[in-house]
């Protein structure tokens, strides 16, 4: 018995399997012409894993979080870009409304936006409803209005400190989920494109940082990537966001001066970022969400 | 090993510009070479005379191994034959982005192991390195290249540990992508277009990568084999 007829042997039994493991049809249908022997167990074993092993529920749980972080998100920009627009220009948060600093707030707002738009209706196609409705408490003060950062929305370097800490924190927790939606190939693909958005959102508020010295400036020195890890952020509650991401081993291969070359401990941790699973990422943002 | 210097001014003073005119007219020669040897093959098979990048995995993280050689070979002679006017903080990025694509090189050449291509033949004739845009204008679409690269393969692995290492690596690639865009152009850091197609990063499929890669490359690579397993 090939593959070929395997496979329609399922369908003839179970109609629905390429509903269920849909959109990879077109890929199940190039494996039964493309596919070595070799390959078969595996790419048998992973189709039926995700047609009756994982559930939807896992996916789109993972998708309902990603929607918390971009709407958090969503409500920092778009509340300093409030708190820039209605003020006289003494009080704008963002030093003006023509700058380039305004300018990027205003492109990062929209393509979050466009992140929680697009992450929406993924969640409708699977028949989930999207939770749109979450209060936030920019300050980090879990609804009380007086967190960590109650000047979020007053200073501009605490603004883009804690800009910074939501848009590492967002990389690291896409990245953390990528392995668990590695059977579901189109939802796979569109976690890592918004993930590299959020990285290249992360790299230009910490540039705007690196020139914005603030009451939470620590001294660091602070470049487009993760150094060890430092947050560059004198506030000790936005640690647990960078813990880990001092690690300078990959696939259990140290990385500090491999090969012979002279690639310091700092270089080696920049090198690869780290993710964070699901109860960690969610633990470092819980203090931005309102009841 | 020259990349190891991390001195990019010492480097300039050390290294006369025509030495390395001397070293780029002898790649181009040697592409000369490659491509009269080229014209004598047979039509019937395309990818004569290219090397196999291996099939599955393997095949796909040697297309990650090229696009690292490319870049830390390109970083390398940014901080060898500087732009005019680099400063000293366009200095030390260009550093660390050198210093993280050896970094990831020299990791992939040991999760290959003997699966790995071997070192590729960076062809950079034709970019002006002592011009600032030359030089970020290609350092962007090499960076941007490879974050596609990373966007486009993560779906095509196997191994759950290389999608994690994939990611680990992706937006590494596209904070360096940011960075190499904010120096060009102060806020470029990501595209309008990308704004326009649902917030989503560059994403190209092995093929459309090497297509791309070919311009900064002597070699050719044959990703045929890269769907079997």
């Amino acid at each position: 018995m090939n593959f070929s007829s395997i496979l329609s042997e399922i369908e003839r039994i179970d109609p629905e399997i390429y509903e269920r493991t849909s959109p990879r049809r077109t890929l199940i249908k190039n494996w039964t012409r493309k596919a070595s022997l070799v390959a078969l167990p595996f790419a048998i074993g992973s189709l039926f894993n995700k047609a009756y092993g994982k559930t939807n529920n896992a996916v789109s749980d993972t998708l309902q979080a990603a929607l918390i972080f971009e709407l958090l998100e969503v409500s920092l920009y778009g509340k300093a870009i409030q708190a820039t627009k209605v003020n006289p220009p003494a009080a704008q948060l963002i030093p003006s409304t023509t700058g380039m600093e305004y300018q990027a707030i205003e492109m990062i707002w929209n393509q979050e936006q466009a992140h929680v738009n697009f992450l929406a209706s993924i969640l409708r196609q699977m028949g989930v409803t999207p939770n749109l409705q979450q209060n936030f408490d920019l300050t980090g003060g879990s609804g009380s209005g007086s967190g960590q950062f109650a000047q979020v929305l007053t200073d501009y370097g605490t603004f883009l400190a804690v800009a910074q800490m939501l848009e590492d924190t967002g990389v690291r927790a896409y990245k953390g989920q990528m392995a668990s939606l590695q059977e579901d190939h189109d939802i796979l693909a569109s976690a890592m494109r918004i993930h590299s958005m959020e990285a290249r959102h992360a790299a230009h508020i910490r540039m705007m940082r690196s020139q914005t010295p603030g009451p939470l400036a620590d001294g660091q020195d602070i470049r487009p990537w993760i150094t060890l890890k430092q947050s560059g952020i004198n506030s000790g509650a936005t640690q647990s966001a960078y813990d880990g991401e001092e690690n300078t081993s990959q696939m259990n291969i140290e990385v500090v001066n491999i090969a012979g070359f002279d690639i310091p401990d700092v270089s080696a941790s920049q090198a690869f970022d780290e993710p964070l699973d699901m109860t960690a990422a969610l633990s470092v943002i819980n203090p931005f969400l309102a009841p | 090993m020259i990349e190891q210097t991390t001195s990019a001014a010492a480097d300039t003073q050390n290294v006369s510009r025509r030495r390395f005119l001397g070293y780029a007219g002898a790649l181009a020669g040697a592409g000369l070479l490659a491509g009269s040897l080229a014209s004598c093959k047979k039509k019937d098979d395309p990818w004569e005379g290219s090397v196999d990048l291996g099939s599955g995995d393997n095949g796909l993280l040697n297309i990650v191994f090229i696009i690292t050689q490319l870049q830390a070979a390109f970083y390398a002679q940014v901080l060898l034959t500087p732009y005019i006017g680099m400063n000293a903080q366009e200095a030390k990025l260009i550093t660390d982005m050198r210093n993280h694509e050896i970094a990831k090189r020299e990791l992939l050449r040991k999760v290959l192991s003997g699966a790995a291509v071997a070192d590729i033949s960076p062809d950079f004739t034709g970019i002006d390195f002592a011009k600032r845009t030359a030089a970020l204008d290609t350092a962007k679409q090499l960076e941007d290249l490879s974050v596609s690269n990373h966007n486009g393969i993560a779906n095509m692995l196997g191994s759950a540990a290389y999608v994690v290492l994939n990611a680990k690596m992706a937006s590494v690639e596209a904070r360096h992508s940011a960075a190499i865009r904010d120096m060009s152009v102060m806020g470029s850091f990501a595209d309008a277009s990308m704004t326009a197609d649902n917030g989503l990063d560059f994403i190209r499929d092995p093929q459309g990568v090497l297509s791309l890669a070919n311009a900064y490359m002597k070699d050719r690579f044959n990703p045929s084999n890269l769907s079997k397993s």
